[in-house]
């Protein structure tokens, strides 16, 4: 496919960035030094030369020149101790250099987010604050400090128990030097058992307890007989309240109506300007002045 | 890449977690923010509701689009860019897509046929326009017209109307419909790959209609080629409804350019002798078959018309006796 390349000059309308402009990386400790000694980088040649099999070899990787692992002899010297592995010590020598390098980048890393923010790191790399427990492994993964304290617990709690394993449950145990009053304490609030032989208690509390379901269900439990006699009583008071009427209405009128209706009236306004208990005793008494006697209690129940 | 320390980590510490595949850790990089970036990618998705008008709009803008969108197929009723606790789902979904831009379709009593254009800046939402779709003619529509336009190029898109300066709705729908179509950042262009043109008319204040165009040059007797256009794509008559703009301090983040190192001219250097001196690489020529320069005189068509005169000669010059010299030829 053909076609010429134009040059296209650059943009003139400026379109929002989809991700922040990358941030320039602070120096890390060996940059900084360098920079202020002066020390250039200067690049490694490939190949070195192998002195132990004379020939030009590569610096790093598949048989390399110098390589450590393939030492076969080492001489030993005056200051050596019998018993000593010259080998296992250049791996160990190895190892901590290879652990303080990377605790240097970490630091490096680390010094580098606390300056310019999280940005700066490369994108496969993150920080993680790690947390007491993480993984859930106790024991490798866990901090020093913290197996002794889960250990410390652990022997804490096997002596109370043991302690308190007695028939009287260590009250009566002597207490040790170091020992604080409450250490061998058994924890938990005290439990009250009823005695056996005693029925007299065990009726009044299951008595107790049906009183009480019986009471929260009461609106739904029907005692017919105080329904009815209820129904009852309410059908005699409208019956009652009817004939009244009637023979007011028959008998005469005027005065002694109004008079009687006046002074009932005023005599429950009067006492219902009191407090609740004297406005209903006000208005029984009211009712009772109205209407015959015997039957006021009963139909002040049954109105309400 | 290979077990993490050895050493105990100990609570309050640093752990330094790292891409565990090589793989993933070229996938991180290729995400991670860069001076000159690549294109963006839009993410194509449903409300709560849609309709027939809004499913073959952004299947049409899904197909310009296809290798640097993603579409959602299902409906999504969190996803409310202009309220404010709804665009936690989409800023997810546009996280986990490596998306930038993104599309949202739906269709309610209220805004009947809505389509969302929205950016991301850092996978928050930046800002978004919303637009009713008002008339749509598919790229079905338009016949063949589109099979000349091959995916993945870039169009050319133009503006027309001076609705797009004045007007801050208009203004922000311009910048958007770049944003969209502008594929990735180039320096250079082929000129034989432009044959699409995108063209956006400001109808009126709140008016404006989408057209695209496939290109075809036709000869003309100059080297500049006679450019015809046929109408190809979705020809879509958007009406503008709300507007998000994005709050100022993100915007001045969003618009910094970047501090672009001078490109290093490889194999190029200065010599304080030579002066500048140029270093050129020849791959390996194998001697035997190698293509030397041929002699005019050993061409085939000037060995064949010569042997053709020999010839002629010979047969006159058997017909007549010989009478002259040595021939001039």
């Amino acid at each position: 496919m053909g076609g010429r390349l134009a040059k296209l000059p650059p943009p003139v309308t400026q379109l929002p960035r989809a991700l922040p402009v990358p941030k320039a990386k602070p120096l890390t400790r060996w940059q900084q030094f360098a920079a202020k000694k002066g020390i250039v980088k200067r690049k490694r040649s490939k190949l070195l030369y192998d002195e132990t099999t004379g020939e030009w070899r590569r610096r790093h990787g598949y048989k390399r020149a110098n390589d450590d692992n393939d030492i076969p002899i080492i001489e030993a010297k005056a200051t050596d101790k019998p018993g000593e592995d010259p080998f296992a010590a250049l791996a160990a020598e190895k190892r901590e250099r290879v652990k303080t390098n990377r605790a240097a980048q970490l630091a490096n890393l680390k010094q580098a987010a606390k300056k310019a923010g999280p940005g700066v790191l490369p994108a496969s790399l993150r920080l993680a604050a790690t947390l007491p427990g993480e993984g859930g492994k106790v024991g490798k993964g866990v901090g020093k400090s913290l197996r002794r304290k889960e250990l410390k617990d652990d022997i804490k709690t096997a002596s109370r128990l043991a302690g308190i394993s007695t028939a009287s449950i260590g009250k009566f145990d002597k207490r040790l030097t170091g020992e604080k009053p409450g250490e061998r304490a058994p924890l938990g609030k005290r439990r009250n058992f009823m005695p056996v032989t005693d029925t007299k208690a065990e009726r009044s509390k299951a008595g107790s307890i049906a009183e009480k379901l019986l009471k929260e269900r009461s609106d739904d439990i029907l005692d017919i007989r105080k329904a009815m006699t209820r129904m009852e009583s309410q059908a005699r008071e409208e019956r009652h309240q009817a004939k009244r009427k009637r023979e007011e209405e028959s008998d005469g009128r005027g005065g002694a109506k109004k008079g009687r209706k006046a002074g009932g009236g005023g005599g429950r306004g009067g006492k219902k300007g009191g407090k609740g208990s004297a406005g209903k005793a006000g208005s029984k008494g009211a009712k009772g002045f109205k209407g015959a006697a015997g039957k006021a209690g009963k139909a002040g129940k049954g109105r309400r | 890449m290979q077990a993490e320390d050895a050493t105990p980590l100990v609570p309050g510490q640093t752990k330094l977690v790292k891409a565990k595949t090589r793989r993933g850790k070229r996938y991180l990089e290729s995400r991670a923010p860069k001076a000159i970036e690549d294109a963006k990618r839009v993410l194509f998705l449903y409300g709560n509701q849609t309709s027939q008008v809004i499913k073959d709009v952004i299947t049409d803008l899904y197909q310009l689009k296809r290798l640097e969108a993603q579409k959602f197929t299902r409906k999504n009723e969190n996803v409310r860019p202009f309220e404010p606790g709804g665009e936690t789902s989409l800023e997810f979904y546009c996280n986990r897509n490596n998306c930038s831009l993104f599309v949202l379709g739906s269709h309610t009593k209220k805004r009947p046929h809505n389509i969302v254009i929205g950016r991301m800046f850092d996978f928050h939402l930046y800002d978004a326009l919303e637009m009713g779709v008002e008339e749509l003619k598919g790229i079905r529509d338009f016949g063949a017209a589109g099979t000349g336009a091959q995916l993945g190029n870039k169009p050319c898109v133009l503006f027309v109307g001076e609705k797009f300066e004045s007007v801050p709705a208009m203004a922000l729908a311009k910048s958007l419909l770049l944003d969209i179509f502008r594929g990735e950042p180039v320096d250079k262009i082929n000129l034989a790959g432009i044959d699409r043109v995108v063209m956006a008319v400001a109808m009126d204040d709140s008016r404006l209609q989408l057209r695209q165009y496939s290109v075809r040059f036709k000869k003309s007797g100059t080297r500049i080629p006679r450019v015809a256009l046929t109408e190809m794509g979705p020809r879509i008559v958007f009406s503008v409804r709300r507007y998000r703009l994005p709050p100022s301090d993100l915007q001045q983040e969003a618009m910094k350019l970047p501090k672009l190192g001078k490109k290093k001219e490889k194999n190029v250097s200065s010599d304080s002798l030579a002066g500048k001196v140029g270093r050129i690489y020849m791959p390996k020529q194998s001697m035997d078959t190698l293509g030397l320069s041929k002699y005019k005189g050993t061409k085939r068509e000037r060995r064949e018309s010569a042997r053709e005169a020999a010839e002629a000669r010979k047969r006159p010059k058997a017909a007549q006796p010989v009478t002259e010299g040595p021939s001039t030829e």
